[in-house]
């Protein structure tokens, strides 16, 4: 299963970069099913104006990956699965020094852009295998590596795990 | 010394205790600091407190979003028409207000909001009408009585926002408890923390403090012990000067007994030859036994104090083992026959090393030690000298010598016993048989020397068998026989009537014990005028004249006895002289002198020429050439070896170091009179003083010592080499008092 899951997501990127190769001019697909994500600000390709949007099928088809972890906000060891915040800000032709990360309830955060960059940080949009409701902190949720990296398991990365993300504007 | 001694070990004592206590404290400090840091390092506290701040963000969140949710529902009634899209707006809403109640049920919080009853049931109630409006928001947008069912859940939605307002300042007031409790905690934390590092600074202080102390006695304990090495180092000194000048004194005093000793032992031997009655002669006879038996009582204490005054020399040269075992054999006849033993010696007829390079002298002491001992302890017995070659390991050659008697034997108590000084086997030993029980200690001592072994095997009854096992140091025969192998008898000379004219003391000696060793008595005169005076007096049968002396040279005097009218007008007088030129023999034979001898003179030349005197031989004997003093080899002391082996063996080593001291007694007053002369340009003293220094010298051996006396003489205009002849002088001086 895990294999499968590997296999789905390496050919994900596969076809994302082959299609960023024949069509890097062109505007990124519009987004077929409910936009989930928003990428705003300084992006160069856009579906949207001035903007990049993204529904569930777009993120998963992105470079990503599965981790298990214990997290502040939920119970004993659970699984994300998602995008690189890196695969989507790259999807969205995004560049900049920060992002600002946006939840439904409108709670933001400052997220430094080298945090995509250096660290392997996910935009989880699966928990423990199955998609996330609002209710359950869906349905974008911003995870650090925590399993990779405990030193990261403190309040500074705790406030830039934003959970229901809406919408993530570029700085520059 | 002692109490010195008892202060360093009280200090030491003192120093291990406070040791001890250091390191107590030090383990005790240990712990501390390992309670320190296990106490700091809790940093459960500090994860509790992020907890506690996030608990309070996620409750003023929970609070805000049911507010959010109650003001949007409130302002969805108020409007006339209600859109599909702001249904769905307040449908995620609610979606909100219930994934952040979720929260406080997960993760983190878990713990914080049921830890007080007030909380606990804020957080239950807030849950339950979260849960109970479930139903009106869940597909709210797609209902048709949408109003209708918002309008029912008001009072519920007020309620909510109630709760969550109470959930939070509940929330708020635990904390704030909470943060009071941490900092009682922090402020315990720090008076602990306080506790601790005064106990560590006092343990640090303590541990200093101790330090230095330590260092303090160990200081001290390091000079007691300073003090006390020198005190040793003083007594030590003063023991062995005590002892020294004990072994000195023994030296000394048994060198003084042994001369008169000599002479009575002579003159009893005299007595012995003349025509006295049966009885005086048995009377002589105990009179020399007794005498003899105390000059060898004399030898034994010499010897064991030259042994621990560490003097006992040993010069190793080629000797023959079979002559050796002889002479032993020759020298113990007579005592064993008076005891009526049989003295047997078991030799293999050919030995394959006979030449053996060894201390002579002291291998036949040993044996002799032991062959009379044996004859000693064995009455009608028989007594056995064995000597026998063997092959050790590693194909090593070496020799036994045995001595076997069939006497009163020894126990193994004796035995262990035997080679200690002054013990016997018992004390009853000491009365029967005498003795100084030197013997074989000595004999040890030598043995060791000589790199041999020594030991005993013995039954009491039955006889004892002492051995002493050496390694060969093979070596072929002297080309000259070597002086203990040189046949000790000459023929028997008639007693002449020889008067020595000689001014130096060193020679005058050598010349007189060599006169006395071949049956001479002489005259002495120590300068030609007294020798004149003396040859008018009384009719020589030779004279024996030094060329350069004070007052009257021998030419000079020569010409004086052959011009009187004295009774030794015709009397042969030989001239005895280191210079050996041709010019010198020319004054010689002018001066009227029928020989002439280079010094120094040897005991054999002197024996022919005393044998040519007394065959009155008109012709003197053939003048020897001056041995080429180069081809003299020289041993560490700078004496000549062959020349010292011969002096030895005539003299007696005692003799021998007498006569080296006052050689160098004189060659101190020479070289005074030589520089003095020189200082003054009194060339012909100078000139006498190094002749007779030169002369002198080579007498005792000192060939180096002559040498350049006479390389000085030849060329007095040369540069100086006074200095050169006083170094050697008293390089000589020091290897003999070392």
């Amino acid at each position: 299963m895990k294999t499968f899951i590997h296999a789905l997501l390496l050919t994900g990127a596969f076809a994302i970069s082959t299609g960023a190769l024949t069509s890097n001019a062109l505007a990124l697909d519009k987004p077929a099913g409910d936009t989930i994500l928003t990428i705003t600000g300084h992006v160069t390709k856009t579906n949207s104006s001035k903007a990049a949007t993204f529904d569930m099928a777009m993120l998963e088809k992105l470079d990503g990956r599965k981790a298990t972890m214990e997290t502040p906000w939920t119970t004993g060891k659970t699984e994300f699965s998602g995008p690189y915040l890196r695969a989507v800000l790259a999807a969205a032709g995004a560049s900049g020094k920060k992002l600002i990360v946006k939840a439904l309830n409108d709670y933001a955060s400052e997220v430094p852009f080298e945090d995509a960059e250096k660290l392997d940080t996910i935009l989880a949009v699966r928990m423990n295998g199955d998609e996330m409701s609002v209710r359950e902190k869906g349905p974008v949720f911003l995870i650090y590596p925590f399993d990779k990296d405990h030193s990261l398991y403190n309040e500074k990365y705790f406030s830039r795990s934003v959970w229901q993300i809406k919408e993530i504007e570029v700085v520059e | 010394m002692s109490a010195r001694g008892d202060k360093i070990s009280d200090v030491l004592k003192r120093a291990s205790l406070r040791a001890a206590v250091l390191q107590a404290f030090s383990v005790v400090l240990l712990v501390i600091l390992i309670l320190l840091y296990m106490d700091m390092s809790d940093r459960q506290a500090s994860l509790q407190n992020s907890i506690r701040e996030n608990a309070m963000w996620a409750a003023f969140q929970l609070d805000r979003e049911a507010h959010e949710l109650e003001t949007e529902t409130r302002l969805l009634l108020a409007a006339p028409e209600v859109e599909q899209g702001q249904l769905k707006a307040l449908s995620r809403r609610y979606d909100i207000v219930y994934s952040r109640n979720d929260l406080l049920s997960q993760g983190h919080f878990q713990g914080f909001f049921v830890q007080s009853g007030d909380l606990s049931a804020s957080s239950i109630a807030i849950g339950q009408i979260v849960k109970s409006l479930d139903h009106v928001f869940t597909g709210l947008e797609k209902s048709t009585d949408a109003r209708t069912r918002l309008t029912a859940v008001l009072p519920a939605l007020d309620a909510l926002h109630d709760e969550t307002n109470k959930l939070l300042l509940t929330s708020n007031t635990v904390i704030s408890d909470n943060r009071a409790q941490a900092r009682d905690d922090l402020i315990h934390l720090q008076k602990t923390s306080g506790i601790y590092v005064f106990l560590l600074t006092l343990s640090v202080g303590f541990l200093i403090f101790t330090l230095r102390r330590q260092l303090k006695a160990v200081r001290q304990a390091g000079q007691g012990f300073e003090a006390m090495a020198n005190d040793l180092a003083s007594a030590y000194n003063a023991a062995d000067a005590g002892n020294r000048a004990k072994s000195q004194f023994m030296a000394t005093m048994g060198h003084e007994i042994r001369t008169p000793l000599n002479a009575i032992l002579g003159t009893a031997e005299l007595l012995e030859l003349s025509d006295i009655p049966d009885d005086v002669r048995d009377n002589i006879r105990t009179i020399r036994s007794s005498g003899e038996a105390l000059l060898e009582v004399l030898n034994e204490i010499l010897d064991y104090s030259k042994i621990e005054y560490g003097k006992l020399e040993i010069e190793l040269r080629p000797a023959n083992l079979p002559e050796l075992a002889h002479t032993v054999m020759d020298i113990m006849a007579s005592r064993a026959k008076e005891r009526g033993n049989a003295l047997v010696l078991d030799m293999p007829d050919q030995l394959l090393h006979p030449w053996i390079k060894t201390d002579p002298t002291r291998l036949r002491q040993i044996i002799l030690n032991l062959v009379s001992n044996a004859t000693k302890f064995t009455r009608n017995g028989t007594v056995t000298l064995r000597l026998r070659e063997f092959s050790g390991p590693n194909g090593r050659q070496f020799v036994r010598i045995e001595v076997q008697d069939t006497g009163i034997g020894i126990d193994e108590a004796g035995r262990k016993k035997l080679f200690k000084p002054f013990s016997q086997v018992d004390a009853s030993i000491s009365r029967r048989f005498g003795g100084t029980g030197l013997g074989l200690t000595i004999s040890k001592e030598i043995a060791e020397r000589l790199g041999a072994q020594m030991g005993v095997e013995s039954e009491i009854g039955k006889g004892s068998t002492f051995w002493l096992e050496m390694r060969i140091e093979a070596t072929d025969a002297p080309e000259i026989a070597s002086p203990s192998e040189r046949p000790t008898g000459f023929a028997p000379l008639h007693s002449l009537k020889v008067l020595l004219v000689e001014d130096n003391k060193v020679n005058q000696q050598l010349a007189l014990r060599f006169l006395e060793r071949l049956g001479q008595k002489a005259d002495l005169a120590t300068n030609g005028a007294e020798a004149v005076k003396v040859a008018t007096a009384r009719t020589y049968d030779l004279i024996l004249m030094d060329m350069q002396m004070p007052v009257m040279d021998g030419i000079e005097a020569a010409r004086a006895i052959r011009a009187g009218q004295g009774p030794n007008r015709t009397s042969p007088i030989i001239a005895m002289t280191a210079n050996a030129s041709d010019e010198d023999r020319d004054a010689c034979r002018e001066a009227g002198m029928n020989g002439f001898e280079p010094k120094p003179i040897t005991l054999k030349r002197l024996h022919s020429v005393l044998a040519g005197v007394a065959k009155r031989s008109e012709t003197a004997p053939a003048p020897t050439t001056l041995p080429d003093n180069d081809a003299f080899g020289a041993s560490e002391d700078g004496i000549d070896p062959a020349r010292k082996a011969e002096l030895v063996e005539v003299l007696g080593e005692e003799i021998f170091d007498e006569l080296v001291a006052s050689f160098f007694a004189d060659a101190d007053a020479l070289m005074t009179e030589y520089r003095d002369a020189r200082a003054a340009g009194d060339r012909h003293a100078a000139d006498k003083a190094l002749h007779t220094l030169k002369g002198a010298a080579a007498n005792v051996g000192f060939n180096a010592v002559a040498n350049i006396a006479q390389a000085i003489r030849q060329s007095p205009e040369a540069p100086d080499r006074t200095d050169q002849l006083t170094a050697l002088l008293a390089s000589y001086t020091f290897n003999k008092a070392a």
